[in-house]
């Protein structure tokens, strides 16, 4: 059967002929989990409830920005959120891809070394050919051939995806050492710099491409088949396998699209910083993994979203934003961070179990 | 499960923000006694600047660095905003769009990346801020307001020299432990030592080990280098950071000997960070070289920033680029240069 003939025969909310008692279980999860799209259907403090259910440190994020507006001087200015948007573009996109692989209970820590080789061999593209097209390209064709190997590799021969991304995420990083020869590269055309530090309508234009890549990917979750048999593999795999959902090409599929992101992530950190290096992706793993899990993502899949990333890292970078501001030491901005990071890890587990009962 | 969700939620908010208000007062600039290295060569600015500085990394090296700049903007009435990149070129890039905002007076960069850090540097000229580099070289330095760095090739050099001197006919098989040779100053101190002794057939360089300036790498190259070479008498390491392994390894072989030892293993090393002046001072360690970048770049900067303020013209290249050569000191004089050794200054008040 095709992908065309599976999304067919199975319908928004994961029904498929001949559903069996394991599937009843299935379809109760998908259930008990209405995405933004069931939110639609609520109406006054039920649907407010719903989206603070749904997307539980947005509060945290609107509160924490009022009260850092109050406190602290050079917070609510135009620049200022020009700055924050910019620091969470490529982080946005990233996170979004792990938003993806969390869901199904898997793991991606080739990310940061994705971006960092996308980076080194987009910029090596431009410069040799000029086209930031053609680099785009290189970028977004790297990550999807090493999330195609990701993918391909758990699907198919079962390595767990910890053991399998480290591979990949050392492989990558390698290969991104002997492109360089450890150096970073820089010298881009003035179009491509500009086109970086751009702004439409006052959002910086690499923001305007992250935010994009989120809202298509939550469209997905939201709304396609294919966005909940994430939920539903990652929920529970065996019950999804007998239901009919192709839980091994599910899982190669977030592999690949993770990868994808990855790599275009790749291509808006050079934008960006306008230069490519090695280790560019090096800092970005674990701001990746806790702005998934801060944002309510459960490590253990089936529950989260990508506007629980957002949210998550916006929180994160507003805190690291507001601490500069005031000029908190170095060190204390990191006790701050990890301070955020374990709560609204808590967070994200007491949802789960209140979710479930447990 | 409401009132639950309230509370977690609230219990973030709490928790960053009482942290932030423990990080205002934990931020407070304690300026440092003056040292004797360098005298200011400017007069402290009519209205008190504001200067933002943005560092790679925090580390022995980079607290020595930072305690000097803190000195001299005391001493020249600077207000410093200070910033640490944790080698990552999104989040300079970021401090120093957060500087610009704030239309600070100047800003100090110690890039993480030479490439990226031209395109900060361009950003902030676009604002009318004067903006310059220390630590390490940008790709290129015709943008940038003023360079103040270490001469990482004549540190590695004087090493060299040292030991050519020291060992006379002498048969010396040495261990480099290298720093990182995709850092420039990793590069230049490991091409100074080898070019002072190029042409000294009593001196064999037995085993190059790349270190990544981390200590991981230095204890197992030097496990092996002991293995492999029993005779091994002399080990060279690219930074004081590397010091522990390399007395550990020679405890653990039985080697480690004091100076003056019949099996003494020579052990040089450049910094000049606190366990560099205190393994001199111990007798553990021959030679060692004291970056002359920590007592004076900083205050090279301001005082950069001070006068291009003033007067509002790009300073001479002679005065907008400096190499600070390092201080060598010994077990034998350093009673006389402890003063120019900035981890003997720093440990003496710690």
């Amino acid at each position: 059967m095709g992908v065309r003939d599976w999304l067919a025969a199975v319908d928004v909310s994961g029904r498929r002929a001949g559903s069996s008692s394991v599937y009843q279980a299935v379809e109760k999860e998908t259930v008990s989990r209405p995405g933004l799209a069931g939110l639609t259907t609520r109406a006054g403090l039920g649907r407010g409830w719903g989206i603070v259910r749904e997307v539980p440190m947005l509060p945290v994020v609107l509160i924490g920005a009022g009260l850092l507006a109050l406190s602290v001087d050079g917070f609510a200015t135009a620049a200022n959120g020009q700055i924050i948007m910019r620091q969470l573009a490529v982080l946005v996109i990233a996170a979004t891809g792990e938003t993806l692989v969390l869901l199904i209970a898997g793991i991606d820590l080739s990310v940061g070394s994705v971006i960092g080789l996308g980076s080194v061999l987009g910029t090596s593209v431009i410069l040799a050919t000029g086209s930031p097209t053609l680099g785009l390209l290189v970028c977004v064709g790297t990550g999807a051939l090493i999330g195609a190997f990701n993918g391909l590799t758990i699907s198919r021969l079962g390595v767990p995806p910890m053991i399998l991304t480290l591979g990949t995420m050392l492989t990558a990083r390698a290969t991104a050492f002997l492109v360089t020869g450890g150096r970073s590269i820089g010298g881009l055309p003035a179009d491509v710099l500009e086109f970086g530090r751009a702004d439409w309508l006052g959002v910086p234009t690499v923001f305007v491409i992250s935010a994009g890549a989120a809202l298509l990917v939550a469209f997905i979750l939201n709304r396609t088949v294919f966005g909940q048999s994430i939920y539903l593999v990652g929920s529970n795999e065996r019950a999804a396998a007998f239901s009919g959902i192709p839980v091994r090409r599910v899982k190669f599929l977030v592999y690949f699209i993770g990868g994808i992101l990855s790599g275009l992530a790749s291509f808006v950190f050079l934008l960006r910083i306008g230069a490519a290096m090695p280790t560019a992706g090096d800092p970005l793993l674990l701001l990746v993994i806790g702005s998934v899990v801060v944002g309510g993502t459960s490590l253990m899949g089936g529950e989260g979203g990508v506007f629980r990333t957002v949210t998550g890292a916006a929180l994160i970078m507003m805190i690291v934003n507001g601490l500069s501001l005031i000029g908190a030491s170095y060190y204390v901005q990191d006790v701050v961070s990890g301070v955020v990071i374990v709560v609204g890890s808590a967070l994200g587990v007491w949802l789960v179990r209140a979710r479930t009962g447990e | 499960m409401r009132t639950g969700l309230g509370r977690v939620c609230v219990g973030v908010l709490m928790a960053a923000l009482v942290l932030s208000g423990c990080a205002t007062a934990a931020t407070q600039p304690v300026a440092p006694e003056a040292s004797p290295v360098v005298e200011a060569s400017v007069p402290a600015p009519e209205e008190p600047l504001e200067i933002c500085v943005t560092f790679d990394k925090m580390g022995a090296y980079r607290e020595g660095n930072k305690y000097y700049l803190d000195q001299a903007a005391a001493e020249l009435g600077v207000t410093i905003d200070f910033y640490v990149a944790d080698e990552d070129a999104q989040k300079q890039s970021a401090q120093v769009d957060t500087c610009i905002a704030k239309g600070v007076d100047g800003i100090i960069v110690n890039p993480w990346d030479i490439q990226a850090v031209l395109q900060d540097i361009d950003r902030a000229h676009e604002a009318g801020i004067i903006i310059g580099t220390m630590g390490q070289y940008p790709a290129r330095d015709d943008t940038t307001d003023f360079l103040y760095t270490a001469n990482c090739y004549a540190d590695g050099s004087m090493l060299g020299e040292w030991l050519v001197e020291n060992a006379g006919d002498d048969p010396i098989k040495l261990v480099n432990l290298q720093g990182s040779l995709s850092h420039d100053c990793g590069v230049l101190r490991d091409k100074g030592l080898k070019e002072a002794i190029a042409g000294h057939s009593n001196i064999e360089i037995v085993m190059d080990c790349p270190t990544e300036w981390r200590p991981e790498p230095a204890l197992a190259c030097m496990e092996n280098a002991l293995q492999a070479f029993p005779d091994m008498n002399a080990v060279y390491a690219a930074t004081d950071g590397l010091l522990p392994p390399v007395f550990s390894a020679l405890e653990a072989a039985g080697r480690l000997k004091p100076v003056g030892d019949p099996d003494h293993v020579i052990v040089m090393s450049i910094d000049g960070d606190p366990q560099g002046c205190a393994a001199v001072r111990d007798r553990f360690m021959d030679a060692g070289i004291a970056a002359g970048e920590n007592p004076n770049s900083g205050r090279q900067a301001i005082e950069a920033i001070i006068k291009i303020n003033a007067t509002g013209e790009r300073l001479p290249d002679n005065e907008r680029i400096i190499q600070n050569e390092g201080y060598l000191y010994t077990p034998d004089n350093l009673d006389d240069v402890q003063d120019l050794v900035w981890g003997c200054v720093i440990g003496s008040q710690q």
